[in-house]
């Protein structure tokens, strides 16, 4: 019985990281300036808090500007558009993400098309999608941007190959799948109505699932040989597992992420490469 | 048993009749639709379409205007007629006409009022469109879809299969089946098993460009094959799919010509009667 090989974010991130530092530098050295992300935080939800203390801390570790509006949930609409209106206009800023989900009260999608274009480092904003389907330039949301270069680092080249994305999500499924398509794979998207999922699984040599059920994807459904990128972070009896039955898929892929350890700890990572790249937009810089 | 035609034109025909009384309608509120088509004289701009699209607007009652620029426009000339079509009140939508390559394409795109981005070609429009936030769809996958219902069948669940992954037609039509419930897989000149891919397919949709790729032992029996190739072989107009075998085996099928050819004006219309409202 083979085993697969682990493709552990923590390492790619780390790899990632230490690049940007390196291009930071000499953009610092360049410019006299940093690259300046601001996140927005609505009210006192636990893990939005969590996910935002991580990217303060990230931003600050690696030299970026780093600015976080804590606000209370009950801010309006009005007040909250102001706020990204001043973070547009502010030089000093590179980057602006609203951590979500937002309050009811807040229609989520006024806010992110209010953020401006070439400072949407969570890719979020419907220029930038248009954009990664046309294939120009743009910001790459984050998680699936993570899961690209998680491919890129074991070298994997996916031209002609089969890559089956199970989930359909604005935000993994549905890039994901473009991106895939970008670098020619044939690619194959899945959903909860699909017939005969594990048959189709089983035709991939690159399976990536963001569905968010708890191993829902078993070793079986896995073509002997196949990458199998794990997007899922779901908690079962206080335990962290992914959308994928690691043990029995890990028998059968040549390669598997981990849960908790895999795509999860390279968003961050992701976040801090746009907004490095909005900097270099701005001050033209290549 | 032969595969039953899709009859275009029979559709697009009827599509015809219900946008010309939209437009009556919106006449009788003293709004006019206003088509604005611009194209730069060179082998690729499809003059001939372009007068057919006129000739369409004329007989349901649409204001259209054809701009033809020469062919020694350069991009400052194109973007400057945008700009004043964008600013021009009789104008509701414009469309842009393929261009020869000293025109950077994409420019003119971006530069389009969203709002008048007919074509759904500007990424706000594609980006909204992606996201499940429709203003404007690109109107030949929008005809594929009218065809699809056409035949009755029900999508979710089944395997479609889209062979060509171009930002007009593939793309689009892919995700528009997948909001449909159809698991979608989109294949094109790269994809290896090929033919391995399209034989599952329940409905297979073809915008690879290339003259009768699809034969008979390609395509699972029964499938319902939309054909959206228009290429000139020996002077006649043949798809991408491959018209006697394929009917053979398929459950419906698309003819070209009379297939998705006539449905893509009248869905640009239709979309232009979007746009008035």
């Amino acid at each position: 019985m083979m085993s697969a090989k682990l493709i552990k974010g923590p390492e790619v991130a780390a790899a990632i990281r230490d690049q940007i530092a390196v291009d930071l530098a000499s953009l610092k050295e360049k410019t006299g300036k940093v690259p300046g992300l601001a996140v927005i935080l609505l009210g006192e939800d636990p893990a939005s808090k969590a996910y935002v203390g991580n990217k303060e801390k990230t931003s600050k570790a690696l030299g970026f500007y780093s600015v976080v509006h804590r606000i209370p949930a009950e801010t309006t609409q009005e007040e909250l558009l102001k706020m990204i209106d001043d973070l547009n206009n502010d030089e000093d800023i590179h980057g602006i993400l609203v951590q979500l989900p937002l309050p009811d009260h807040i229609h989520e999608k006024a806010v992110i098309d209010a953020i401006a274009v070439e400072k949407d480092v969570d890719g979020f904003h419907p220029i930038n999608v248009g954009n990664l389907m046309i294939g120009d330039d743009c910001y790459i949301p984050c998680t699936p941007h993570g899961c690209m270069k998680m491919l890129e680092y074991i070298g994997y080249d996916l031209k002609g190959k089969n890559a089956v994305v199970v989930g359909r999500s604005n935000i993994v499924g549905k890039p994901v799948a473009l991106l895939l398509l970008q670098q020619h794979a044939t690619v194959t998207i899945c959903h909860s109505r699909t017939a005969d999922l594990a048959a189709v699984c089983r035709e991939a040599d690159v399976l990536v699932v963001a569905v968010g059920r708890a191993e829902m994807v078993n070793g079986d459904w896995i073509k002997p040989g196949a990458v199998v990128i794990d997007v899922g972070i779901n908690r079962v009896d206080d335990k962290l597992v992914g959308d994928v039955h690691f043990e029995s898929a890990k028998e059968k892929a040549s390669y598997i992420t981990p849960v908790p350890g895999g795509v999860g700890p390279m968003t961050i990572t992701m976040l801090m490469l746009n907004t490095l790249e909005s900097f270099r937009r701005k001050h033209n810089l290549k | 048993m032969a595969a039953r035609i899709i009859d275009g034109s029979a559709i697009a025909k009827e599509l015809q009749q219900k946008i010309k009384a939209d437009v009556a309608k919106f006449k009788e509120q003293n709004k006019t639709p206003g088509l604005a088509i611009v194209l730069v004289n060179s082998p690729v701009a499809r003059t001939n379409i372009a007068e057919l699209k006129k000739r369409m607007c004329d007989s349901v009652g649409i204001y259209c205007e054809v701009h033809t620029l020469n062919s020694l426009s350069g991009q400052a000339n194109v973007m400057a007629l945008v700009e004043k079509l964008n600013a021009d009140p009789k104008i509701t939508g414009i469309n842009i006409h393929p261009m020869p390559n000293h025109i950077d394409y994409r420019a003119v795109v971006h530069a389009i009022d969203p709002l008048k981005d007919v074509e759904g070609v500007h990424p706000e429009n594609m980006g909204n469109f992606l996201i499940g936030d429709k203003r404007y769809i690109p109107f030949t996958p929008r005809g594929i879809m009218k065809l699809l219902e056409s035949t009755g069948i029900e999508l979710k669940g089944k395997r479609a299969v889209i062979v060509g992954r171009s930002q007009h037609v593939g793309l689009p039509v892919g995700f528009l089946l997948l909001e449909r419930h159809a698991t979608v897989s989109f294949a094109h000149s790269r994809s290896w098993y090929l033919e391995q891919l399209t034989c599952q397919a329940d409905v297979l949709v073809v915008a690879a460009g290339h003259a009768e790729m699809i034969t008979g032992s390609m395509v699972k029996p029964g499938a319902v094959v939309i054909d959206v190739g228009t290429n000139l072989v020996g002077g006649h107009l043949v798809g991408d799919v491959e018209h006697d075998s394929v009917s053979q085996v398929a459950g419906w099928l698309t003819p070209v010509p009379g297939g998705v050819g006539p449905m893509t004006v009248a869905m640009l219309l239709n979309n232009l009667i979007g746009c008035c409202d």
